[in-house]
């Protein structure tokens, strides 16, 4: 048995000696005009530093949003809101070998042809635990 | 002659998250063709602790080359104009008594009317609660458990909980003040009738210099009730 609270336990990344190496990236998306269904696909991609790993991850809408929003699985924003529903945007990642792709998914929700705001979406890793 | 007495240092004493455990595993999903909507399947494990723990997963369906996070799915944007966003997706819930219950769900293509049988991968690092008391930690075999000094590690400034009352078809948030000057890390998870889930789309975790917010929208929740959220607001390096 062992009391955790006592228990120094690893969160370290093997051979990465500061916990903020953040790889960053981003990737401007333009006003779009989307058909009804339309969906926009745009991608950034980031060093993970490793095969695969635990992370945190949050990205920023400039031009839309003025706070930063942690991803964990994925996000999406419904604009202008959820009940008046023109477009969502939904933002996720994934590992790739030892890159993390973070994928931007603009939709047209409205059911006819809509003119997208243009944004940018800056993405942050912080590389976290491995103990895989 | 050293009166110890006197001795005093001042050594901040930083909380970081404390692996307790790693599970890995696979589970195979069966195909499935219209009008079936969807293919579930589970793995149930139990980590023996008794108590519930945090957690954080990731799941591959290409035999381990690309790796989402629990809750993430890949859409099928293949067919213009009808874009399929429910493709495959790989949860993880911890119960009260730290039993882990890990679902897939293969969902049949609307476009196709089909999808193929798939195993999915996963691998669910287990984190110490706050208080989490003595318990047996779990193997973790690709690496030690240990603590090195030289790493520097990502340092705990809040650890707590929250609750709010939705009130259907309302808007709402929870505001927890950190006041750390910067954009903080955050992890956060939700207690769903005594079942620990990761976030994942809402409530909306919002982090600015000043504060965590979790924000929810009108169709957050049907019926009116509590929700206890767990978070995590780190330091940076």
């Amino acid at each position: 048995m062992l009391n955790v609270q006592r228990f120094a336990a690893d969160s370290s990344m093997a051979g990465l000696k500061n916990q903020k190496p953040n790889s960053t990236g981003a990737v401007s998306v333009p006003s779009l005009n989307l058909d009804a269904g339309d969906v926009a696909h745009y991608s950034f991609s980031m060093d993970a530093k490793r095969t695969n790993a635990i992370t945190t991850f949050r990205v920023k809408l400039t031009g839309l949003e003025s706070f930063w929003r942690q991803v964990q699985g994925y996000i999406q924003v419904d604009k202008p809101d959820l009940l008046t529903l023109e477009y969502s945007i939904q933002i996720q990642g994934y590992y790739s070998g030892s890159n993390f792709i973070c994928d931007i998914y603009v939709v047209n929700q409205a059911g006819f042809l809509i003119t997208t705001p243009a944004f940018t979406v800056d993405g942050e890793l912080n590389l976290f635990v491995a103990p895989f | 002659m050293i009166d110890f007495d006197k001795v005093r240092m001042a050594v901040p004493e930083y909380k970081n998250d404390k692996i307790i455990g790693v599970l890995t595993g696979s589970i195979s999903v069966a195909g499935a063709s219209s009008p079936t909507l969807s293919v579930t399947a589970t793995d149930t494990r139990d980590t023996g602790f008794g108590d519930w723990c945090l957690f954080s997963g990731i799941f591959s369906i290409d035999g381990g080359a690309t790796w989402n996070d629990m809750g993430a799915q890949t859409p099928d944007l293949s067919v213009p104009g009808v874009p399929v966003f429910d493709t495959f997706d790989c949860t993880a819930a911890c119960s009260s008594t730290g039993v882990f219950t890990i679902t897939c769900i293969n969902y049949v293509n609307l476009n196709t009317g089909t999808t193929s049988a798939k195993t999915a991968l996963y691998k669910v690092v287990l984190l110490a609660k706050k208080g989490q008391g003595s318990i047996t930690p779990l193997p973790v075999t690709a690496l030690p458990l240990y603590h090195y000094s030289g790493f520097n590690y990502q340092k705990i400034h809040i650890d707590d909980a929250g609750s709010f009352t939705a009130t259907a078809g309302n808007t709402g948030q929870l505001v927890v003040p950190h006041n750390l000057g910067y954009v903080p890390n955050v992890r956060a998870w939700i207690n769903i009738g005594g079942t620990i889930h990761p976030i994942v789309f809402q409530p909306e975790v919002r982090v600015d210099a000043t504060n965590l917010t979790f924000f929810y929208d009108a169709f957050f929740d049907f019926i009116d009730r509590s929700f206890s959220v767990i978070y995590r607001i780190y330091h940076d390096a």
